[in-house]
């Protein structure tokens, strides 16, 4: 068995547990909170690690990126290919997350909330850099290309948090520097569905980049044959 | 020949083009002056004064009219081979992105100094004179943002199976910061006396802009050559 599959195994083997356990916590251990909006507190427990999760695999898609533009290798613009494709299915549950969170908060389906909004924009963004990719027919033109709008982009994102940051937000705050009024449990399930999360984003990323692989190789065969 | 006589090499080149054409900058005017005709359709109780939402709507009209002159300014260059001649004389590639900035750039503002003036007798009734200073500040800060990202992404979208259909697609979620900190600017300047909330809304927006204009010269600037490669 190749290294690539053994380490997908072995991220399934940690994320699944991880999940269970985080989902488990989730609906039994962490309290219920009374003061606004009740049960669907909960879907916090997923929706932050979502949102730092796919925040890491927009970095690996710059690293990626950058790494293209330095080496040349196209290898790594699979792995930014892959990170973004990931970021972007996680960005847009996130952004369903939110809508849901914002039915219960604030009664309403959508908000102009700049958090909501910006993240909106993350998700148009990378949609972009697929319909950039899907419209290269030239493998190198596609990675180079690919590689240029995978580091712009990603400025943008730090761009469209900050003005959304300067903006007056009604995103709730609940893990902050001054305030530590967060219980172990909610603290523990987080962490639990964080951990779970990213081992989950690993073994996807690798198996992603593995069927990349695989589907070169089938070109490459077909070209062969002729 | 130094880095400017060729940057101004180019630039004349697209100068005297259009001058002769007059086909962008005439496409240019005619599309901001119908998106004019359709605010007054959009808002017609209230056409008169849309001093409220003067800022958004007049980025609306520039955005989409940049997208036509960037378009324009790379369709041109693609179809009869130009880009090539262009990459095949002795000048730096980034020095091509730097005149076709400029070029796009002088285009948009072109535009816009005929067009603010017919929009704000339009739709503004607040007189904002006093300010005038600032709001110009803010569009050209906003019209760098625009020409820099844009350029670079034209080049890139003019080269691909969809052509010019695939620039708003990537351009507009990459300067949503930068439209943003432009309607903020101009919606404050244009929207009437503002106080001290408003006026910190709007320094922090200058600075925003001020970071995205140099980020977003910067680092096109820098992987031009690599983007065009060959």
């Amino acid at each position: 068995m190749k290294t690539r599959y053994k380490v997908f195994l072995a991220l399934t083997i940690i994320a699944v547990p991880l999940f269970i356990a985080g989902l488990i916590g989730t609906f039994y251990f962490t309290p219920l909170e009374v003061k606004q909006i009740g049960f669907n507190q909960k879907i916090f427990y997923f929706h932050v690690p979502m949102a730092i999760t796919s925040g890491v695999a927009f970095l690996v898609t710059l690293i990626g990126s950058l790494a293209y533009i330095v080496t040349r290798d196209e290898k790594y613009d699979k792995w930014a290919a892959s990170a973004a494709e990931i970021g972007l299915v996680f960005s847009a549950m996130l952004l369903l997350m939110g809508i849901l969170w914002g039915r219960a908060a604030w009664g309403v389906w959508w908000t102009w909330d700049p958090r909501l909004t910006s993240y909106l924009v993350v998700v148009l963004l990378y949609m972009g850099y697929f319909v950039l990719r899907s419209s290269v027919e030239s493998t190198t033109q596609r990675a180079r290309y690919s590689a240029a709008l995978g580091t712009v982009s990603y400025m943008a994102v730090i761009f469209t948090m900050i003005s959304t940051r300067i903006l007056r937000s009604t995103h709730p705050v609940i893990f902050s520097l001054h305030n530590s009024g967060v219980e172990p449990e909610m603290l523990y399930t987080f962490l639990l569905a964080l951990f779970g999360t990213f081992a989950l984003f690993g073994a996807i990323l690798v198996i992603r980049v593995s069927i990349e692989n695989i589907r070169e190789e089938i070109e490459d065969l077909k070209d062969m044959i002729g | 020949m130094s880095s400017l006589k060729q940057i101004w090499a180019i630039l004349k080149k697209d100068i005297v083009l259009e001058l002769r054409t007059k086909e962008m900058l005439i496409s240019m005017f005619l599309f901001v002056m119908l998106t004019m005709i359709i605010f007054n359709y959009s808002f017609s109780a209230e056409r008169n004064d849309l001093t409220k939402f003067g800022g958004g709507l007049l980025w609306l009209a520039f955005t989409f009219t940049s997208l036509l002159g960037l378009n324009r300014s790379f369709v041109h260059e693609k179809d009869e081979d130009c880009m090539d001649g262009l990459l095949l004389s002795p000048i730096d590639r980034s020095l091509i992105y730097a005149a076709k900035v400029l070029s796009n750039l002088i285009f948009l503002s072109i535009i816009e100094i005929i067009a603010i003036p017919i929009f704000s007798v339009f739709f503004i009734k607040y007189d904002y004179t006093p300010k005038l200073g600032l709001f110009i500040i803010g569009v050209i800060l906003s019209n760098i943002g625009i020409a820099s990202i844009g350029t670079f992404l034209a080049t890139m979208a003019i080269n691909t199976k969809t052509r010019d259909l695939l620039l708003p697609i990537l351009m507009l979620p990459l300067i949503v910061p930068a439209l943003w900190a432009a309607v903020t600017i101009s919606g404050a300047i244009m929207g009437g006396p503002y106080g001290h909330n408003i006026a910190v809304d709007v320094s922090n927006a200058l600075k925003l802009l001020v970071f995205y204009d140099i980020v977003f010269l910067v680092v096109p600037y820098g992987l031009y050559d690599f983007v065009i490669g060959e």
